[in-house]
């Protein structure tokens, strides 16, 4: 079947699935796909984070894709442009902290999995870095697995090029009695569309927090997903993103099924747009099939930074710019105190991140 | 008091139809001009129904639908003029049909509370009748197809400019196939003390409804339009798929409440939308307590600085229903404000749907957005859904929306048990005291003489919910 005849989002004329992912950015590797050219990555962003990558996932590389053709590509075309494009896949065993690098090809399309076991108090960094001018589109899936009872942390940081778009997949599975902290950054980049889904299984707990950021430039839609069908598990979803001359959209699914009874779960999307052109989307669906849930709410907000506040930190003589930087950094810093393992680089990108949206001139409008 | 607003299928029975003229089958060109040609229209409206007959036939049939599968539109009649002419006072309706309005209270309620009424059977409206102190204050309220007929060039300004054939297949289908509702015009600076209802009534199975409305509330003038639905338990099923437009003017007050209680096999479409001028405000209240199925969300556009919208609706879905309600708010210009309140309750299997969006266009700065979504599910079979969207494109516009799921609480029950009541009694004290808020916010929509009307909606409403408290 040709890609073009597969729908980039199920039920197109649902308003209910609607991603706000301008697809049409991926349209050029769709139409004419080219092997992968050199991969590059943003070192003085790898070396801002302060972490030192274990192993690269290279664009050159290949291998390791035998088994994997029956990948689910749920009848979605870039998932099916992935599935058929497959190259390279690895399987990581993570004890203790593990830190990968993935290449973005300046050219061309690579398309990459990971099976990512996470052992008991293990935590993994998943590094996105690429070089604002890379050209080229790395499609990645991440099936994330725990051992019933462990805990484990992941950090995705995705900052991606000014001039393609970027498309990563992670699915978690947490079983009985497990715990996964998830902490997805995403900061630049033309068109990111990041999601991630999460299955809980009997008393497990699953957090997920997004920040994003969306520039001048920028797009991003983060898609979370989760789903409970056994008894006590916890979800909690907390996105918080500016968007300053950007666009961002949040669409978090939280989906309770008959069976889990005592669990409950919360998701939580805060975005905020900075400037008169920036747009922010937010859809925090929730779908409960029946009374056995404790709780189960969600909550969107979308509102301009205070005045009070702006007024109270100028009046301390802060510049406007420097007044807003406060409020971003502090705003985000406040949702890392989940996060212990990640705190660190992620502290160290937040400057980045403030800095991305306050270069935009129309904050002088 | 004997009459109830809002009567159920338990509350009357089928009457009688001897049609004068009956239309069924295929949905083609010349069923839509044989409808035409009956109604005596103008060449406009003929050309607006083929219009929207070749959208209906190129538009997809939405992929989300759920619970129509039985809907068969070649089976139906489209459209049944009753044989007997419209009725200017209750004597002149035939006796079976004077009884069951008479069952459903409503000669009572327009002698104590309404300034106007219009009863449509199937397709046409058989009965209408209003204060005449308003029509010399400029007041226009006629069946639809009269309107068309006698202010055509008034009509052709409104008729499905605010919700286009375009919009949607069963926006066209109603475009093509529409007859009977209500033009409801008030002159600029028009205030009616008293409220005028339109009561829609389906009596026969297989037959497909698709009334149209139109009120026009002209600049500073206010106006409350109370829409009641029907039908008895039919033997099969009937198809509803109205249509709504509302225009309120610069400083106008326009209240639209919904008594939604078809009997449960009618498969209910609605289309509502409402277009606000500068300091124009309008208070929607959908209580959708029938149907089988139900898709329905009012619309409300704030293009006007400073407009206002307040949407507040209660669902209620039972056994085999499938519930899809919700709200749709944009906000086009500065300073618009606008609260949507979402109450649902399932039970016995029953699924509500929440499906919602407040669009905040840029430039509409200073403006207020609020929606709380609260489901309420009584057992391990019954569902909620909530599917909102919030587009925000102005960084100086404000837009919270918070939903939540939940059950009974067992430790309230637990109290309650402890204080002596069986635990039937405790469940319906806990829904009434769910929904008494939204009970409560309808008599503030209400005064004067309709706070007698509201009296008894209150008491149906509660009866309603102290029965689904009272399951399982």
């Amino acid at each position: 079947m040709a890609l073009s005849s597969i729908p980039y989002q199920r039920l197109a004329d649902s308003p209910t699935v609607k991603y706000y992912t301008d697809w049409r950015a991926f349209q050029p590797y769709l139409e004419k796909p080219r092997q992968p050219t050199r991969g590059v990555v943003d070192k003085k962003l790898l070396s801002l984070l302060g972490l030192s990558a274990d192993a690269v996932l290279g664009v050159a590389e290949r291998g390791g894709v035998a088994g994997l053709e029956g990948l689910e590509a749920d009848g979605l075309r870039l998932l099916e442009l992935h599935r058929r494009n497959l190259s390279l896949a690895r399987e990581l065993r993570v004890a203790g902290e593990y830190t990968l690098l993935v290449e973005k090809p300046l050219d061309g399309v690579k398309s990459s999995h990971l099976e990512v076991e996470l052992l008991d108090q293990s935590h993994f960094n998943l590094l996105l870095l690429s070089p604002e001018r890379a050209g080229g589109l790395h499609t990645l899936t991440v099936d994330v697995k725990l051992k019933p009872g462990s805990q484990a942390s992941l950090a995705v940081f995705v900052f991606d090029s000014l001039q393609a778009p970027g498309f990563l997949v992670l699915h978690s599975d947490v079983p009985r009695g497990a715990s996964l902290s998830s902490l997805i950054v995403v900061a630049r980049g033309s068109m990111s569309h990041v999601e991630n889904h999460a299955a809980a299984g009997e008393g497990s707990s699953v957090s997920v927090c997004g920040l994003l950021a969306a520039g001048p430039g920028s797009r991003a839609t983060l898609v979370t997903n989760t789903k409970q069908s056994e008894p006590k598990s916890r979800v909690s979803v907390d996105v918080l993103g500016f968007a300053a001359s950007g666009v961002l959209a949040h669409k978090g699914l939280a989906r309770v099924e008959k069976g889990a009874w005592g669990s409950s779960l919360v998701v939580r999307s805060r975005l905020t747009p900075l400037t008169p052109t920036s747009k922010v989307y937010a859809m925090p669906t929730l779908e409960v099939t029946s009374n056995e849930v404790v709780e189960a709410a969600h909550s969107a907000s979308h509102a301009p930074v205070s005045d009070d506040v702006l007024f109270y930190l100028r009046s301390r003589g802060l510049e406007l710019r420097d007044a807003l930087r406060l409020v971003i950094e502090g705003s985000y810093l406040a949702q890392l105190e989940k996060f212990p393992r990640a705190r660190q680089p992620a502290e160290r990108l937040i400057p980045e991140l403030s800095r991305g949206l306050l270069a935009t001139p129309s904050l002088d409008a | 008091m004997s009459w109830r607003p809002i009567p159920g299928e338990v509350a009357v029975e089928a009457p009688p139809i001897k049609p004068k003229l009956e239309l069924k089958g295929r949905i083609s060109r010349s069923l839509v001009e044989e409808i035409s040609r009956a109604k005596g229209e103008p060449e406009w409206m003929l050309r607006l129904r083929l219009r929207s007959l070749e959208l209906f036939e190129k538009l997809p049939t939405p992929s989300w639908l759920t619970g129509v599968e039985e809907l068969d539109l070649e089976e139906l009649a489209h459209y049944v003029h009753p044989d007997f002419e419209r009725a200017a006072s209750w004597e002149d309706l035939p006796e079976p049909i004077r009884a069951v309005y008479e069952k459903l209270g409503l000669p009572e309620a327009e002698r104590k509370a309404l300034a106007g009424l219009a009863a449509q059977l199937e397709s046409e409206t058989v009965y209408l009748s209003f204060r005449k102190y308003l029509e010399g204050r400029g007041v226009i309220l006629m069946d639809m197809g009269e309107a068309v007929q006698r202010y055509p060039d008034l009509v052709k300004r409104y008729f499905m400019r605010l919700f286009p054939p375009s919009d949607h297949k069963f926006a066209a289908l109603h475009g093509a196939l529409w007859s009977g509702g209500v033009f409801l015009y008030v002159p600029e600076g028009v205030e009616l003390e008293a409220p005028i209802e339109a009561f829609f009534f389906v009596a026969s199975d297989l037959l497909s409804q698709f009334e149209h409305s139109i009120i026009v509330a002209g600049d500073r003038s206010s106006v409350h339009f109370i829409e009641g639905c029907a039908a008895p338990m039919l033997r099969r099923y009937s198809f509803h798929d109205g249509m709504v437009e509302v225009y309120v003017g610069e400083g106008a007050r326009a209240k639209f409440t919904t008594l939604q209680n078809w009997s449960r096999n009618i498969i209910n479409f609605n289309n509502k939308r409402a277009l606000l001028e500068r300091g124009g405000s309008i208070e929607w209240v959908e209580i959708a307590l029938g149907s089988k199925v139900t898709y329905t969300y009012p619309s409300v556009i704030l293009r006007g600085e400073g407009a206002k919208a307040s949407i507040y609706s209660l669902t209620f879905a039972r056994a085999g229903d499938w519930k899809d309600t919700g709200a749709k708010v944009l906000h086009l210009a500065p300073r618009t404000s606008s609260e949507v309140v979402s109450k649902s309750v399932s039970v016995e299997g029953g699924v509500s749907v929440y499906r919602g969006l407040v669009r905040v266009a840029e430039g509409a700065k200073g403006s207020i957005a609020s929606v709380k979504c609260e489901s309420l599910v009584l057992d391990r079979e019954s569902r909620a859904y909530t599917y909102p969207r919030n587009e925000v494109e102005e960084a100086e516009a404000t837009v919270v929306h918070e939903a939540s799921v939940g059950r009974l609480s067992d430790d309230v029950l637990f109290y309650l048990r402890s204080r002596g009541l069986r635990e039937p009694d405790a469940r319906k004290l806990v829904v009434l005291g769910y929904v008494g808020d939204f009970i409560d916010r309808l008599k503030d929509s209400m005064s004067g003489l309709f706070l007698e009307y509201y009296a008894v909606l209150k008491r149906v409403l509660e009866t309603e919910f102290e029965e689904m408290g009272g399951y399982g």
